[in-house]
């Protein structure tokens, strides 16, 4: 078993305009450390390479689906350093988004710990910006 | 918007057996607060049973999907259905689940509280069902 965390953030925009928004990978780049998002058709078919202060990320996120599910996974070289199941739920007119990050192995507590942090500033720059 | 809180939990049952079980309507009397006598699907495809929280209610449910999602309505018939959002989750031999609970119109914040607490004692009975069931 690995350890799991769940974060939630209520953003006051409707589920639709927030997905819309998500499921574009070249979006990515707008409101997280990685810049120039370009497809990575080699390494699958949704899957983006982004510039991030540490070199090259691979991010592979989910086809588009009706049930507005964003899951994703990071990679650095040949390791996944970062794994989330995503989704967005629809509150009334607003929208509830819960990202629960499963800690990959290799990735120690501390870690761990670290980037659920950096994780929910994300998520309440995503807000702001969808608020806006 | 509602005030809303997420429940999650970890359960030591494979994915696979968790979804199979969850998606499936006619086991939702084992593990929901329905009486399992009173629980019978309906011919439009939903299901009606009688409520602990008083009264005969209707369900709908995901139709079967590979991301494990088991939203759930529970409405008076006639009504509009308040969905309930639900998951879960790979987590390797295991499972996480994820559940959102609303705050329903005219719910004070102490019966916020205390249907979290509810349905917290719910999910364990839950998880402790099917890590006993694991197969």
């Amino acid at each position: 078993m690995l350890k799991a965390r769940t974060l939630t953030v209520e953003i006051a925009r409707p589920p639709e305009v927030v997905y819309k928004f998500l499921v574009d990978p070249a979006n990515l780049a707008g409101w997280t450390m990685v810049v120039n998002g370009r497809p990575e058709p080699s390494a699958g078919p949704n899957s983006w390479a982004y510039d991030g202060p540490r070199g090259t990320v691979l991010v592979h996120f989910t086809a588009p689906n009706p049930f507005f599910v964003l899951d994703y996974r990071m990679q650095v070289g040949p390791q996944v350093i970062h794994a989330a199941f995503v989704r967005i739920i629809r509150n009334g007119a607003g929208t509830v988004l819960t990202h629960t990050s499963v800690q990959q192995p290799l990735v120690s507590d501390q870690m761990f710990a670290s980037e659920e942090e950096w994780m929910e500033s994300d998520l309440l720059v995503l807000k702001s910006l969808m608020e806006r | 918007m509602r005030r809303s809180q997420t429940i999650s939990l970890f359960i030591d049952c494979p994915y696979a057996v968790a979804y199979r079980f969850l998606a499936d309507p006619r086991n939702y009397g084992e593990w929901a607060a329905v009486e399992k006598k009173t629980y019978r699907p309906l011919v439009n495809g939903d299901w009606e049973g009688m409520t602990d929280i008083g009264g005969m209610r209707h369900f709908r449910f995901s139709p079967v999907n590979d991301f494990g999602v088991l939203d759930h309505a529970v409405f008076v018939p006639g009504e509009q259905p308040l969905w309930t959002p639900m998951r879960v989750m790979p987590n390797e031999e295991g499972t996480e689940l994820a559940f959102t609970f609303y705050q329903r119109p005219g719910m004070g914040d102490e019966e916020f509280a205390s249907a979290i607490e509810w349905i917290t004692t719910d999910f364990l009975t839950l998880k402790a069902f099917l890590e006993t069931r694991r197969r």
